[in-house]
């Protein structure tokens, strides 16, 4: 039993590298060459996204409605797809603005423990 | 620099293996991404290799691999009930008793089978072995880093031309100096020139090799002495530091060495310390065999001579951290503040370091060199595959035997998998076993084929051709390849398709239904092997064909007759007209001796591995300084061009009117006329040599060119001056006589010993020597693609000899058939040889037109060969043609040879 579009959304669960996905797309359209680019110089080459992992998260995020693509996900001939093209789906841009949500309430509860300093924020 | 090249050619195997990881994850996630993930890997490698460099590159590529593996493992683990049998699978197959018991039946079959198993180790044995025996010659000069402390780190510092970006491959003192005072990039740099020196010590003289060193060398390179202490930097007393090697052949190991002195050159030295066992220098390939640090008298000169470019490129370890790119930076830096500073010696150049991994090329010969070694590993890469061909088509054939056995263990309850793994165990001991087989060729094989191959040269050669760890780890990775190429294909065909009916039949054969056929897969597998070896054998001929090239070029001078031998007078201690009557002594003493035709001196010889040029400045045609050629240039005695039977077109040559205190004259080569005065005649007029500063000369005499360096260079030009009117204290006498020049060298070494016992004879040999070591390159060439074409065939008229003999004695009730009903042996002759020669008639179309890319690839390689050069082409396919009509002999005579009634009752 594989995971399908069928599948609730309920299951589905947000990985880092998913969250850089969904930010870098944000902006707009982008193939998943600048996606690892862009990754890559916002973060200072910290994260890095190997093509195995974004095209695996990528996946799951078409799975789960979160990103559209124009291209069919099963195209005759492979090497067409080379430049095709992410979207953020409103439901994605959703998505992306609760897990940032979730991640600055985290970020509160740090500060009021006094494990993070309020001017390290900016 | 070749880090980066190889970085490149890293590319394409990390994407096959991105490949075969797509091929493992389900076809959901492959089918839609397989180009993304491909093409995402390939912009982001190339990138990181522009901006970052090798390390990055491949660290990204490790991290690409590593991820994708577990990218491919988490998508299988998500579907659970196959991630239930995975490990269920993977629990039952993985116990150590079933492998045991692998082991051993796959033993026995080989041990049951021993004509076929050690046919099927020695091709395996064959193909590793010439793949690790090339790997470990190219290994020294493309890879290895230099053998000090922080080696990896060392770096090369080459000058380039800011005019044309040209590299050149020496640098002067005062340069150096200043990158070592200014430069936070290194923690060590080091500067080094080979010197040529003669030992005295008691009776003996003796012309040694060793180095002229930046005075802290052995602190910098982090090398302390054995024994004794290294140089000093402020002192500037003559000693010397000499080689373990030297102290125990020449000094019996004497304990008590150090302090003691030794004539160097004529000079006392004392000697300080002896060097650790193993340290050889820095100059690359070469064993020497003592150290004088540059501090000394004698090296003034070289010491502030800011244009005096005496060195090779400064070998320099970068501090820990810094990149190779920043180090550019700061030299950039540098150089830009020298060339300020001395606007006239500094002549326009930056100096750039380069990673000193393999052999100091200049950085831009070093691209053709990888490139040749690239084209060499992928051609011997293709002998591995025949030879990885042939075994699989041995296995294929007792694979098809064994569909019986398949069939009962299958009938039985075995899973597919566990019989593909019984077979792949059966394919890595023979894998193991051949890779095992092809090391000890390598090592013994290898050593022999490398050091007949060194070029001829006088000096020591350091380098190792020993398999080391490294070749250990590229046979043990070619074996594992090689298992699973020639393992896989056999191991998943005997395991597919209708296994019960070999059952029903009760015989060992494959169905009825393809009861004639012998395997589509085997006989591609010929095809492939038939193409390879056009491919290496087609190498091998417009190799051979270069070669010819080469030798029959005319180099302008007598390449038989003459000997060639060098005497040094320094450690005579002679003066310049003392040295003068040594030399015309000589050579009166030589000419006249019985069948000796001529004799001649000069200071250096073509086609030597060394030269000396000077500056040309013509005025007139040239403004200033810049201007001015940089020409071979040559000092010769009487009777030279006759000697060497060099034409002399215009004037006259060099006679005893040319003395020190006449006029200076210069004979120089018709290219050379052409250049500074086209179009008219060069004679009587004047030049100054080294430069608009430098004394007049008269041109006297045009001669013919001659072939400085290489055959293949195109001449441009020569200056001969007079020995009689510039004085040298080292030379060479030319020989030339009807008999055998080795005739005479005992003879010459007595006058020499008789005028003054204190001068050293060195460096005897022929001209042909000059020629062979002019030739090496080529003959390189033509010796490894002749060695390894001649493999490639052998192992490829293997595989076509089973294939035919398989399908012959699988064909045995046809053939009967056709016999009794009157074929006659003729028919069967042509049927049977029909069938071998359609096989090789593809193979050689898919090889030549593979050997044609090659020879594109290879054309800076070659010498005078078209691209698609007929004759080699056309005698590679009849080759074939031969080696096909006798691969398929016996198996045909065989079948012809069959007794129809006989094979017929036997069915």
């Amino acid at each position: 039993m594989s995971l399908s579009k069928s599948d609730p959304p309920a299951e589905f669960s947000m990985t880092p590298a998913m969250f850089h996905i969904l930010l870098c797309l944000a902006d707009g359209e982008k193939h998943g060459y600048a996606i690892m680019q862009e990754v890559d110089r916002r973060t200072d080459g910290e994260v890095q996204l190997p093509p195995g992992t974004l095209y695996r998260s990528l996946q799951k995020l078409l799975e789960a409605g979160l990103v559209l693509t124009d291209a069919p996900a099963e195209p005759a001939a492979s090497h067409d797809t080379r430049r095709r093209g992410y979207r953020i789906t409103r439901q994605g841009r959703q998505a992306a603005g609760d897990e940032a949500r979730r991640l600055g309430r985290l970020v509160g509860i740090a500060v009021s423990k006094n494990l993070l300093d309020r001017s390290e924020l900016a | 620099m070749a880090r980066s090249i190889l970085g490149r050619t890293l590319e394409p195997p990390a994407v096959l293996l991105l490949h075969l990881l797509l091929g493992l994850c389900p076809g959901r996630y492959r089918r839609p991404f397989r180009a993304e993930v491909i093409e995402g890997f390939r912009l982001r490698f190339q990138d990181l290799l522009r901006d970052r460099g090798m390390r990055a590159a491949v660290r990204f590529a490790a991290s690409t691999v590593f991820d994708l593996s577990s990218v491919a493992w988490g998508l299988h683990a998500e579907n659970l009930s196959a991630f239930r049998r995975h490990i269920g699978n993977l629990r039952r197959s993985l116990t150590m008793q079933e492998l045991i018991r692998d082991v051993r039946f796959g033993g026995r079959l080989f041990v049951r089978n021993p004509l076929l198993t050690v046919l099927m180790v020695a091709t395996l044995a064959l193909g590793i072995g010439v793949n690790a025996t090339l790997y470990s010659g190219l290994k020294p000069f493309l890879l290895d880093d230099p053998p000090f402390p922080g080696g990896e780190r060392m770096v090369r510092i080459f000058p380039r031309s800011l005019r044309d970006g040209e590299f050149a491959s020496s640098v002067s003192y005062p340069n150096f100096k200043d990158f070592r005072e200014q430069a936070k990039s290194f923690d060590g740099m080091v500067l080094s020139q080979l010197y040529r020196a003669t030992f005295r010590g008691g009776d003996r003289s003796e012309i040694v090799f060793g180095e002229m060193v930046s005075p802290d060398y052995f602190q910098e390179l982090r090398i302390p002495p054995a024994m004794g202490r290294p140089f000093d930097p402020e002192s500037s007393q003559r000693v010397v530091v000499i080689s373990n090697g030297l102290w125990k052949s020449r000094y019996g190991g004497d304990p008590e060495i150090i302090g003691k002195i030794v004539k160097v050159s004529g000079q006392p030295h004392t000697i300080l310390g002896v060097a650790p066992k193993g340290f050889l220098g820095t100059e690359y390939g070469l064993e020497m065999d003592f150290w004088v640090p540059m501090t000394t008298p004698e090296f003034k000169a070289i010491r502030e001579g800011r244009d005096f470019r005496s060195c090779d490129p400064p070998l320099a370890r970068l501090r820990e951290g810094v990149t190779i790119a920043e180090a550019r930076q700061e030299l950039e830096t540098i150089s830009a503040g020298l060339r300020e500073a001395y606007p006239t010696e500094m002549r326009e150049e930056t100096f750039v370091p380069f990673s000193a991994a393999g052999a100091p090329f200049p950085p831009d010969h070093a691209q053709q060199t990888v490139t040749a070694g690239v084209l060499a590993l992928g051609l011997v890469a293709l002998v591995l595959l025949i030879a990885c061909a042939n075994v699989a088509g041995l296995l294929v054939a007792r694979a098809d035997a064994r569909r019986r056995e398949v069939g009962v263990r299958i009938a039985l309850g075995a899973g597919r998998l566990r019989l593909i793994r019984q077979l792949l165990t059966e394919s890595i001991m023979l894998g193991v076993a051949g890779g095992a087989a092809g090391l000890l060729l390598a090592y013994v094989a290898g050593r022999t084929l490398w050091t007949s191959l060194l070029p001829p040269l006088q000096y020591k050669l350091a380098v190792s051709f020993d398999p080391d760890q490294g070749v250990l780890v590229y046979t043990a990775v070619l074996t594992l390849g090689a298992a699973l190429i020639f393992g896989l294909l056999p191991a998943l065909r005997s395991t597919r398709g209708d296994l019960i009916s070999p059952l029903k039949t009760g015989g060992g054969e494959a169905p009825r239904n393809r009861g004639h056929r012998v395997p589509r897969l085997r006989k591609s597998l010929v095809v492939l092997q038939v193409a390879v070896s056009t491919v290496l054998l087609v190498a091998s001929a417009l190799f051979l064909r270069s070669l010819n090239n080469f030798l029959e070029v005319d180099p302008g001078f007598r390449t038989q007759g003459l000997l060639l031998l060098s005497i040094d007078l320094e450690p005579a201690q002679l003066s310049a007209e003392q040295g003068r009557s040594i030399y015309s002594d000589l050579r009166e003493r030589v000419r006249a001796m019985p069948g000796v035709q001529g004799a001649a001196w000069a200071d250096e010889q073509p086609l030597d591995d060394d030269g000396s040029r000077i500056r040309v400045f013509a005025p007139g045609v040239h403004d200033d300084d810049r201007d001015a050629l940089l020409i071979e240039s040559y000092l010769v005695g009487q009777g030279y061009f006759d000697t060497m039977g060099i034409a002399l077109e215009r004037g006259r040559s060099f006679g005893p009117q040319d003395r020190e205190d006449s006029e200076p004259v210069a004979v120089i080569s018709r290219r050379l006329a052409e250049r500074l005065w086209p179009g008219q005649s060069a004679l009587d007029r004047t030049f100054r040599s080294g430069g608009s500063q430098g004394p007049e000369r008269r041109v006297v005499g045009v001669v013919g060119d001659i072939k400085h360096h290489l055959l293949s260079e195109r001449p441009e030009g020569a200056v001969y001056r007079p020995l009689a009117q510039i004085f040298v204290s080292s030379a060479t006498l030319h020989v030339l006589s009807a008999a055998q020049p080795r005739d005479f060298i005992e003879s010459i070494r007595r006058e020499v010993a008789r005028l003054n016992p204190d001068i050293p004879v060195f460096n005897v040999k022929s001209i042909g020597q000059n020629i062979a070591w002019a030739t090496w390159l080529p003959r390189l060439g033509a010796r490894l693609a002749a060695v390894f074409g001649a493999v490639a065939t052998l192992l490829a008229s293997v595989g076509l000899f089973g294939v035919l003999a398989h399908s012959a004695s699988r064909r045995r009730r046809e053939i009967g058939i056709r016999l009794a009903i009157g074929a006659t042996r003729g028919n069967i002759t042509r049927l049977l040889l029909r069938q071998g020669m359609s096989l090789v008639a593809w193979g050689a179309a898919a090889g030549v037109l593979a050997a044609i890319g090659v020879s594109a690839a290879a054309r800076g390689l070659l010498f005078g060969v078209a691209m698609i050069d007929p004759s080699s082409f056309g005698s590679v396919l009849l080759l074939v043609a031969a080696v096909t009509v006798a691969a398929c002999y016996w198996p045909i005579h065989r079948a012809v040879r069959l007794d129809p009634s006989k094979t017929l009752r036997a069915e």
